[in-house]
């Protein structure tokens, strides 16, 4: 039928529009991403960064190398 | 203080300017104190709309330059008591208005009425922003077909940016026939597809063409698609308006096939 092709041609196009990744993108997440691993990890290196498009949403996978947890003292022990 | 809502859609030509001048006018009839903004600066048509485009003396650049007072701006509606207009000057650049502007009238507004729609013009433009700036919540205007629906979205998508209390859809020119021979996107279809909570279903109908969009009669099925939003609006909640009943049962079916032979 005419609406169940209309259905599938705006709900493709609406999710090519929301789910729209610029080039710059990628670049900027991994700077980010990097800035905070460095925050929690010691010798964080290697970051590799894969974001696909899923079913309506994103999904990304972050893989890094790291030597160590930094050790925190802030957080008082209950 | 007043309710500021504006009236938006991305395409063009969905039928924003016809829906504020009706949505008013059922406003104000319910009691309300109501006035509706021209915001579209150079293809300002509230007033035509409204049938009020020899009554305007001042308009709204005159306020901003301070040749007149606002309510000197302000027309009162012929037919409904509480409704007021706000035109727009048709002659003037819209790049000469800033949203301080607006914003600053608005507020001088605020306290004669209740509700202020804001008519925004079509697209993504200053113009937009301009209107969006100065809501506190929006209703976007759709239709059932593709290009409107994609346009909506994005809309949709710009307003979340603004933080405004709410954001609704209407769709407009919904045929109850086409919906039962699955061939129009229905009204549930859309608020799946844009995930945003739609508050009002008008239907595609003569009457609307032929009372220029306002003042429809009140045994019109947009009278009563009309008073419905209106309803949902002010807060009492009533639904949405069902276009496919008129084609269900047996008279609906021979009005079906009229159609189709149409």
């Amino acid at each position: 039928m005419r609406k169940k092709k209309e259905m599938i041609r705006i709900s493709s196009m609406i999710e090519n529009d929301r789910l729209y990744l610029t080039d710059n993108f990628s670049v900027l997440l991994s700077k980010d991403v990097e800035r905070v691993l460095t925050d929690y990890f010691d010798g964080v290196s290697g970051i590799k960064l894969a974001i696909e498009k899923g079913n309506g949403c994103y999904i990304s996978n972050i893989t890094f190398n790291a030597l160590r947890i930094k050790t925190f003292n802030s957080i008082p022990k209950s | 203080m007043a309710k500021k809502i504006v009236i938006t859609s991305g395409k063009g030509g969905v039928g924003k300017t016809t829906i504020t001048a009706n949505l008013g006018a059922m406003i104000s009839d319910m009691g309300y104190r109501v006035a509706l903004i021209d915001i579209d600066f150079g293809l300002n048509n509230l007033d035509v709309v409204m049938g009020l485009n020899n009554y305007v003396t001042y308009d709204m650049c005159d306020v901003f330059e301070g040749r007149c007072r606002i309510k000197q701006a302000l027309i009162k509606d012929v037919k409904h008591n509480n409704l007021y207009l706000m035109p727009s000057d048709k002659m003037k650049s819209a790049s000469m208005v800033s949203g301080q502007n607006v914003k600053l009238l608005l507020e001088g507004l605020n306290s004669f009425f209740d509700y202020i729609f804001l008519d925004c013009p079509a697209g993504i433009d200053v113009g937009f922003h301009r209107a969006v700036a100065c809501a506190e919540s929006a209703i976007v205007v759709l239709t059932p077909n593709m290009s409107s629906i994609r346009d909506a979205d994005k809309v949709v998508s710009i307003l979340k940016s603004y933080k405004l209390d709410k954001i609704n859809l209407i769709l407009n020119r919904a045929r109850g026939d086409l919906m039962l021979r699955e061939q129009m996107i229905t009204p549930k279809d859309a608020e799946n597809i844009l995930k945003t909570e739609l508050i009002g279903v008008l239907p595609e109908e003569d009457d609307v063409f032929l009372s220029c969009g306002y003042c429809l009669p009140k045994k019109s099925q947009s009278y009563k698609a009309y008073k419905l939003l209106a309803g949902n609006i002010v807060g009492a909640k009533k639904g949405l308006f069902d276009v496919t009943d008129r084609y269900t049962g047996f008279l609906g079916s021979i009005r079906r096939s009229i159609k189709k032979g149409l």
